[in-house]
């Protein structure tokens, strides 16, 4: 049986991490080419999805 | 089980819960169910889960080694900030765009140190696996009181946007983008490479 556990944390005091996005064509242009290196990681999509928006406030109210 | 004898050698169905199929993140966003999984995540990211996965891996596993070899150029005394300007790149995507951890810039975990090996290898990681990883380990730090920080902000959310939960609220004008508080991430860039001295002065932004 799990026990339920709750976090001693007071909600106000959490706070949200948000990765960061990746400019590869401004990193390209300085000679930092990383396109081979993520090639081999599928990656590009994921680091797209970071370019979007966070909602702060909705991570925060399901954690 | 401790409330109702009568359940106890019953199976998770029986009890009438769920069957337990695979580790699992639940929440409840404003009273809607979120069940969060591997295969929840990979969708989210967009990445397929298969590739390398290592956790938990010992101060003495073999690939540490082949780091060595590979990213310190075979000297186990080279600083992470001495490494090639392409590995600390990487390194600096585990940090600030995978795995976030407390404020400050700590020293990897030999975990992350082979995450950095199989990215500088060209080995396809599991970033799904991964990522669900560092999320049940931000909670039980989080229940321990260690940290107050909820990683992969952006993640979540997005996680969240697929379950239409978004359309939801925005349907019933229950959220709009000011009352949720958009943000975005400090975007890694050519200012980047500079303030980690990879380049000296980076090249001027063509209009186009």
């Amino acid at each position: 049986m799990i026990k339920p556990k709750t976090m001693a944390i007071p909600f106000e005091s959490f706070e949200v991490q948000v990765e960061s996005p990746v400019d590869f064509a401004s990193l390209k242009r300085n000679g930092m080419n990383l396109d081979s290196l993520m090639g081999a990681q599928q990656l590009f999509a994921y680091f797209n999805m970071l370019n979007g928006p966070t909602y702060v406030k909705l991570v925060k109210d399901s954690g | 089980m401790a409330r109702d004898p009568s359940l106890k050698g019953k199976t998770r169905k029986e009890m009438g819960l769920e069957p337990f199929r695979q580790t699992e993140i639940r929440s409840a966003v404003m009273g809607i169910p979120i069940t969060i999984t591997e295969e929840v995540i990979a969708k989210a990211c967009r990445v397929a889960s298969t590739g390398r996965f290592l956790w938990n891996v010992s101060r003495k596993h073999p690939l540490l080694e082949i780091f060595t070899y590979v990213v310190l150029k075979g000297n186990p005394a080279t600083k992470l900030v001495e490494i090639e300007g392409h590995h600390r790149m990487l390194l600096k995507f585990i940090t600030d765009c995978f795995f976030q951890k407390g404020g400050g810039s700590d020293q990897p975990s030999v975990d992350h140190k082979l995450v950095l090996y199989f990215l500088a290898a060209y080995e396809k990681i599991n970033l799904p696996r991964y990522l669900m990883h560092h999320l049940c380990w931000a909670i039980k730090e989080g229940i321990r009181g260690k940290r107050k920080q909820i990683p992969c902000g952006r993640l979540l959310f997005e996680i969240f946007t697929q379950g239409k939960l978004l359309e939801t609220l925005r349907r019933y004008r229950l959220a709009t983008d000011r009352s949720l508080k958009t943000v975005t991430g400090k975007i890694i860039n050519d200012k980047t490479l500079q303030n980690m001295k990879i380049i000296k002065n980076s090249l001027p932004t063509r209009r186009t």
